[in-house]
């Protein structure tokens, strides 16, 4: 592999492409449609329960996978609308999802013992669940999808995700959605429903981090409650505020370099990841509240003289700012 | 009652935390009407402007459209029954482009092809063809009153509300306003809140004035504008 | 009859152990707007400042009562000068940074205390209650609740102190106007919340197996108990408290103590989708 000398297996690599998916996701709702969900580890921990629980019933692994994207989606929809139709934002939103990610932990955590069993999956509690179907060739079952080809077929995915998403960004339900995130009172006036609006882009959200969470599920071999944990509903956070919110690479290139960073740090045992981790958080959102990647595009559009700043400059991404000037005025009323 | 009403207060009334900022206000419009709202400071012209349009729940009475009931509306099922709203701080799309607000306000009604002609148009008639391709955020305060106006257009509505469409214009701008919403009056019902007696000058008719929170007076513009009272209310002598 | 009382006692606890661990973050809440995402490890930190203390040889109610608040109070004002006041009016952004902090907070504790559960024991004997056992500390907890509301009370109600601090938080420019230096009271205000999230987790630190990931069993519940109450210190504080501590000791009851925590926490999503501006946003507006 040409990745090789940085220390990196294929392993690892496979890994780093599921966070990109899971950074895309929440990079997605929060950089375009202006959701900033505080629990987007919810879903990716929804998507490979979902997997592992459909995977163990069937004992074939497509179905299970075509579940594990549309399952949390739902989920996403359901909660999202009840959110969003009651017309919750910012700080409310964030604590809502995060109680949520809390909810699903707690009770995964407790799930041991005989009375939880779904179909023929106990769910394990703590342990979570081993010993399912993984990926396997649709036209061969007995080809297990694994090691070099679960990389190659989840740097697939992530690509066809990416692409995806951007041409959904260029549609009509994109445009609008951009609308919606720079002025949601204007959208409303054009006649859009808001909330529609936001629930529809929260479950895209939820469908992609359940697909990375599919594919995490393929890729570990067993699920556990910690895919609900609050430190991974922070990392995933971090990725997109390191790489920046607002643009669709940004996210990816985030979900790489931390992760490549925590494998790093998983080789050493004298600093403590979750300190680095919460360090670079502190230090993103004092020091860099846009993000890696558009300061690197910025410089790079500067140098090739190319006429695209003050587009890009105003389209990427201060959400969190501005959104919140516009609560305080509402507040005064 | 005669079926050219299209719009109707009945008892209408806002109260915020003891303040009462609309008073039993009753009001009636006519179909292609030109109605101007005026009032000093906190006279309660942009609170009613507010329930019509969905941004504020009357804490009692009631708004009718058309026959139909619309108190507490949101404000985008207000805008569906073909009413365009534009308020009064410019509410745009900052980080989108002339064009691109323009295109989101036809394009939820009309196809894409059909949208981008109704924009070309608008621009045309806003003369804002130079600026389609800007950034809104980087628009001088009178542009934008001008591009949330278009975004108005574009919904292509037959009751326009406008609050404050002359704030912050250069008197070049002016006219053109003056002119758009003359033209605009041509086809559809307009009800602007303004603030600017110049201003209404030009454009008005039929004149509603408010002060505290009630409706003061009623009449053609001319009346309105000779009346002792008015005069009063806005120089402040009068409470 | 014994039983009732018992009942009684535990729901009382229930909600004293909420405000205890609320009260910190609705102080830096309702006056501040600021929500505190490492307030949860700032309760852990409080623990260990108190078992370090013990362990030391300084008496149990010295380490709980006042060394945890102190070391609490200035380690908050580090962070409030270093990170917090960068952020004001910001507040996802201060979410954010917090949150950071929180997890720095936890690997910090980590590497200083070790991956391992530690405690320390009661100092107050149980007694009987016809043919129950009581825990006596589990009174003392409700006793310290009320000295913490009290006391908040009293420092905004009475105080001078309070009176400003209050009146910055309303309108700072007009405080500046009047001469109070806006800065240094958010600053003190930020202290004072720390110092009482100390507080809870020394008064804690006897009840719970202690580790550096602890804090994210207060977080979730003191972050609700706060947002669910609105921005009325006192009056949102123990509203809250009450509803949720009532709704989760009487589920507990029921059922166990875990489907009692995911019970308080299904209660304040439904709570806030019914009040998005929390209890005193509705119901008791303007109250301190």
């Amino acid at each position: 592999m040409a990745l090789l000398p940085l220390g990196v297996d294929t392993f690892t690599l496979t890994v780093l492409c599921i966070y990109a998916l899971l950074g895309l996701s929440l990079g997605f709702i929060w950089g375009f449609g202006g959701i900033l969900c505080f629990g987007q580890a919810a879903f990716f921990g929804l998507g490979a329960y979902a997997y592992a629980i459909a995977a163990i019933n069937f004992g074939t692994p497509w179905a299970p996978f075509f579940i594990a994207i549309i399952f949390p989606a739902l989920i996403a929809a359901v909660f999202g609308g009840m959110l969003f139709f009651g017309r919750l934002n910012d700080v409310y939103l964030a604590v809502l999802t995060l109680v949520f990610t809390l909810i699903l932990y707690k009770f995964m955590n407790v799930t041991a013992g005989e009375n939880y069993i779904i179909g023929k999956a106990r769910l394990g509690g703590y342990n979570g669940i081993p010993g399912f179907e993984t990926l396997s060739l649709p036209w061969d079952p007995s080809e297990y999808i694994y090691g070099d080809s679960l990389f190659y077929f989840s740097l697939s995915l992530l690509l066809l995700v990416f692409l995806g998403l951007r041409w959904l960004l260029k549609s009509p339900f994109g445009r609008v959605m951009i609308g919606v995130r720079e002025n949601e009172l204007r959208a409303e006036l054009m006649g859009y429903d808001v909330r529609l609006i936001k629930t529809a882009v929260f479950a895209i959200g939820g469908g992609v981090a359940g697909l990375a969470g599919c594919l995490y599920a393929n890729w570990a071999e067993i699920v556990t409650p910690n895919l609900f944990s609050l430190g991974q509903s922070a990392e995933v956070i971090i990725w997109v505020i390191v790489g920046g919110a607002g643009t669709l690479f940004g996210p990816i290139l985030g979900a790489a370099i931390m992760g490549y960073m925590k494998f790093l740090l998983g080789q050493q045992s004298l600093i403590d990841n979750t300190l680095v981790m919460g360090a670079v958080l502190v230090l993103a959102v004092l020091l860099l509240p846009r993000g890696i990647f558009p300061v690197i595009a910025d410089r790079f559009t500067r140098k090739t003289g190319r006429e695209r700043t003050t587009r890009s400059r105003s389209s990427r991404k201060r959400p969190t700012r501005k959104r919140h000037r516009r609560r305080e005025g509402s507040n005064e009323q | 009652m005669s079926n050219n009403i299209v719009v109707e207060a009945r008892d209408l009334t806002v109260r915020f935390d003891g303040v009462v900022a609309l008073d039993n206000v009753n009001l009636k419009l006519q179909r292609n009407e030109l109605r101007c709202l005026i009032g000093p400071n906190g006279a309660g012209k942009s609170t009613f402007f507010k329930c019509l349009a969905g941004m504020q729940l009357p804490t009692s009475g009631e708004m009718i459209v058309e026959g139909e009931a619309t108190t507490g509306y949101d404000p985008f099922r207000v805008a569906r029954l073909g009413i365009g709203i534009k308020t009064q701080v410019p509410s745009v799309m900052d980080g989108l482009s002339v064009h691109e607000n323009i295109w989101l306000a036809a394009r939820r009604t009309q196809s894409t092809r059909k949208a981008n002609g109704i924009v070309d148009d608008i621009l045309g008639r806003l003369k804002l063809g130079d600026l389609a391709r800007q950034d809104v955020s980087t628009l001088a305060h009178g542009q934008r009153q001008i591009v949330e106006l278009g975004i108005v257009l574009a919904g292509d509505p037959w009751l326009v509300l406008l609050d404050e469409p002359a704030a912050g214009l250069t008197g070049d701008e002016v006219e053109r306003m003056v002119n758009v919403i003359k033209e605009i009056n041509d086809y559809a019902t307009l009800i602007v809140v303004e603030h600017d007696m110049h201003f209404i000058r030009q454009i008005a008719k039929m004149v509603t004035v408010f002060h505290q929170g009630r409706v003061l007076i009623e009449e053609d513009v001319d009346t309105v504008l000779s009346d002792p009272i008015v005069r009063d209310v806005y120089l402040g002598k009068r409470r | 009859m014994d039983y009732a009382a018992v009942v009684i006692v535990e729901v009382f606890y229930g909600i004293s152990v909420l405000v205890l661990i609320s009260a910190g973050l609705a102080v830096v809440f309702g006056m501040m707007r600021v929500i505190n995402l490492a307030h949860g490890e700032f309760i852990t930190l409080g623990g260990y400042a108190a078992i370090t203390a013990h362990s030391l040889g300084v008496p149990i109610f010295i380490s709980t009562l006042i060394v945890a608040p102190i070391v609490v109070a200035i380690f908050g004002l580090v962070v409030e000068r270093l990170i917090v006041r960068f952020l004001y009016g910001r507040l996802i952004n201060t979410m954010l940074a917090t949150w950071g902090l929180s997890l720095l907070m936890i690997g910090g504790m980590t590497m200083i205390f070790g991956n391992t559960t530690t405690g320390i024991p009661t100092p107050i004997s149980g007694f009987t209650l016809g043919r129950y056992q009581m825990s006596g500390y589990n009174l003392f907890v409700i006793f310290m609740a009320i000295v913490t509301v009290i006391i908040i009370y009293g420092v905004l109600k009475t105080t001078r102190a309070g009176l400003i601090a209050r009146g910055a938080m309303q309108n700072p420019e007009m405080a500046n106007a009047f001469g109070y230096n806006t800065s240094r009271i958010y600053m003190l205000t930020f202290t004072a919340g720390a110092a009482l999230s100390g507080l809870a987790g020394g008064v804690m630190a006897p009840l719970v197996g202690l580790n550096p990931a602890s804090g994210a069993n207060y977080i979730a519940k003191a972050f609700i108990t706060v947002i669910s109450g609105g921005t009325s210190v006192v009056s949102g504080l123990l509203s809250s408290a009450t509803l949720f501590g009532s709704v989760s000791q009487i589920v507990t009851f029921i059922s166990t103590s875990v489907v009692g925590e995911i019970a308080l926490l299904i209660a304040a999503v439904i709570l806030l989708r019914l009040l998005p501006t929390g209890i005193t946003g509705r119901f008791l507006k303007g109250r301190v």
